[in-house]
């Protein structure tokens, strides 16, 4: 036990160094292709407590990523408030319209629920577009402002180092979530409802709290995407596209799980890049193809994601290492 | 009064659009109804039979009717691929419900971005005579392309509803609608039935998508979102598994559409129908027909 409490923690410095050191030695094309993959990553982890761990199936997580970054990109232009502060607005916002998704949750189930979610993104989006004077509607809002202490950089690397501390947070935070009374709460629930409920858990609010949550992230991972990009429009951020890239992502890595969403943002992000950087994005839908087949190969063959096999592999070798 | 024919006019319009929703979610209701899973692809094996048409009667010079027959027969096809591919490996896991949405999902993936490689995001259309030709039936105008497809809907939907009541794959198919292990006891071979069902549900869809094509023709590989969102609104409307209970949400959802475009601006309508869907989603489940004509 000693042992293998070692080797995790060597393998985690070990894959800290690397990340902390990477902007050192790779080009601004590389960093910004894994400073993407993380950002995802978090996007995907942000998921994982409603679709993972509370087993909701959402296919709206775009709407809150919207939400997110109009909300600190509007406080930026219109208010002069700097996005280190406008990402916590941006959070609750989200975290707001997420607490909606939450109650609608107590209704909908499965299949439900995901129609739910798909509508309620598309009722975001025609929202953006109809309140014109505070959003820009269909033109959107271009970010005008400069400077570190706008969270806007020249260069790629900042960004890297911004998305790199969010992501080690967002697992930390899983790991701790997922041992917590309130995560435990959460699982019950997914595993069975009235059971959950028969030993006392209060599953309204186990629901509401998670799916705010959920979307409290990711409208703080929406703050970063506008400051990134620089430029948002609602038919260029919520996308049905995005909602199931998210979730593609996770479970592909591993739902349900700390460290899913970075498996699986680091696989399929800079694979789908490179093969548009490749095609010079001249095929459109080459890129995309890639998380339709990943997916469905996935959940055929490997049930549990990527993280789920590392696991049951190891799982299955502990024994032999047990006997030296 | 002439305010009021116009209104007419329109309402009428929207009904029948509301009836080609009911073609639409027909294949949709088959599966989710039989099999408790939802088809993700629905809006892409949709589109894939408005490219059906499109291709078959720019190339082969063939009448966009005769093109709806050899959809059914691909589509029927390429269901049954998916089916192998996609459904069966999963369906009867511990969470198949959750893994045939992700692998469906996967799957309209990959028909959007295959779509989208094969033959460009921009739109297409072709030339046919029965769009552009009208006709009047008690002072209701309508082109000929809406008015077929609109008879084609009510009759495919009589005609679903009689082959699952006399013939005896369809009588297998509800068994295994209602239960499945007690359909396997009596020698029913689930799987083959499961392979049917989803088969005929996409052929339904392949064959609903070249009659949308006839009067839409806005052909593009995203081109299945505009319908799929329909139909899954007048599956859920209806209620799950009743095959007739489409075509009367169709034309309530088609109606209501009506409406909203007459009292309030267009962006707003859109507006109102998810309103409208998540009021209708949280408040009734069931759907709207779902307890007296639940059985399929």
């Amino acid at each position: 036990m000693e042992v293998k409490l070692g080797g995790k923690l060597v393998l985690a410095a070990v894959l800290l160094i690397l990340g902390a050191i990477f902007p050192l030695f790779a080009d601004e094309f590389m960093v910004s292709i894994l400073m993407q993959a993380y950002l995802w990553a978090f996007l995907a982890l942000s998921w994982d407590v409603i679709g993972g761990y509370g087993g909701q199936f959402s296919l709206g997580h775009a709407a809150f990523l919207a939400l997110g970054a109009y909300t600190s990109t509007i406080l930026l232009q219109s208010y002069n408030v700097s996005p280190w502060i406008g990402m916590w607005a941006a959070g609750l916002v989200a975290g707001a319209a997420g607490a909606l998704v939450g109650i609608a949750s107590l209704r909908l189930r499965g299949p439900f629920f995901a129609l739910g979610t798909i509508a309620f993104a598309e009722l975001v989006k025609l929202l953006l577009l109809y309140f014109k004077g505070i959003t820009g509607g269909p033109l959107g809002i271009l970010i005008t402002k400069s400077g570190p202490e706008n969270m806007l950089f020249e260069t790629q690397t900042p960004y890297y180092y911004l998305m790199f501390v969010l992501v080690i947070a967002g697992i930390l935070f899983l790991k701790w979530f997922e041992s917590s009374k309130f995560g435990i709460g959460l699982v019950a629930v997914r595993e069975d409802e009235e059971a959950a409920e028969g030993v006392g858990i209060n599953v309204y609010r186990v629901k509401v709290i998670g799916a705010a949550i959920s979307a409290f992230l990711t409208g703080i991972g929406g703050t970063i995407y506008a400051q990134w990009i620089h430029f948002i429009r609602p038919d260029i951020l919520v996308k049905l596209e995005y909602s199931t890239q998210i979730a593609a992502i996770d479970v592909v890595g591993g739902a349900g799980t700390p460290y899913g969403g970075l498996i699986g943002a680091l696989i399929l992000v800079p694979l789908s890049l490179y093969l548009n950087a490749l095609f010079g994005g001249m095929i459109a839908g080459l890129s995309i193809i890639l998380y339709g087949v990943v997916l469905l190969v996935v959940v055929v063959l490997v049930p549990g994601g990527i993280y789920g096999l590392i696991r049951r592999k190891l799982l299955r070798r502990k024994p032999q290492m047990g006997g030296k | 009064m002439i305010e009021f024919s116009a209104y007419t006019q329109l309402l009428v319009s929207y009904a029948i659009l509301g009836g080609v929703y009911g073609l639409t979610a027909l294949g949709l209701s088959l599966i989710w109804g039989v099999m408790k899973a939802v088809n993700w692809a629905h809006g892409d094996f949709l589109m894939v039979g408005m490219y059906t048409a499109f291709w078959t009667v720019t190339l082969f010079g063939i009448d966009p009717y005769i093109a709806a027959i050899v959809a059914f027969i691909l589509l029927g096809l390429l269901g049954m691929v998916t089916h192998v591919i996609a459904i069966e490996p999963v369906v009867e896991k511990p969470g198949g419900h959750e893994a045939t949405l992700l692998t469906t999902l996967g799957i309209s993936v990959i028909l959007e971005s295959l779509a989208l490689i094969l033959w460009s995001p921009s739109p297409r259309s072709y030339q046919n005579v029965y769009k552009n030709t009208f006709i009047e039936i008690l002072g209701i105008r309508t082109s000929v392309a809406e008015a077929i497809a609109f008879v084609v809907s009510i009759v495919s939907i009589v005609a679903v509803d009689q082959f699952l009541k006399r013939v005896r794959i369809g009588k297998a198919i509800r068994a295994v609608s209602q239960n499945p292990i007690g359909a396997r006891v009596v020698g029913i071979d689930v799987p083959k039935i499961r392979l049917m069902t989803f088969g005929l549900g996409v052929a339904l869809a392949g064959m609903a998508g070249v009659l949308v094509s006839t009067f839409y023709p806005n052909i593009r590989p995203l081109a299945g979102y505009v319908w799929d969102i329909a139909s899954y609104v007048v599956v859920i409307f209806a209620g799950l598994g009743t095959i007739y209970g489409v075509i009367f949400a169709g034309i309530i959802i088609g109606v209501t559409e009506g409406l909203g475009t007459i009292i309030f601006s267009n962006a707003f309508r859109q507006i109102l129908v998810y309103v409208v869907f998540l009021t209708v989603l949280l408040l009734r489940p069931q759907g709207l027909f779902g307890k007296a004509l639940r059985r399929v």
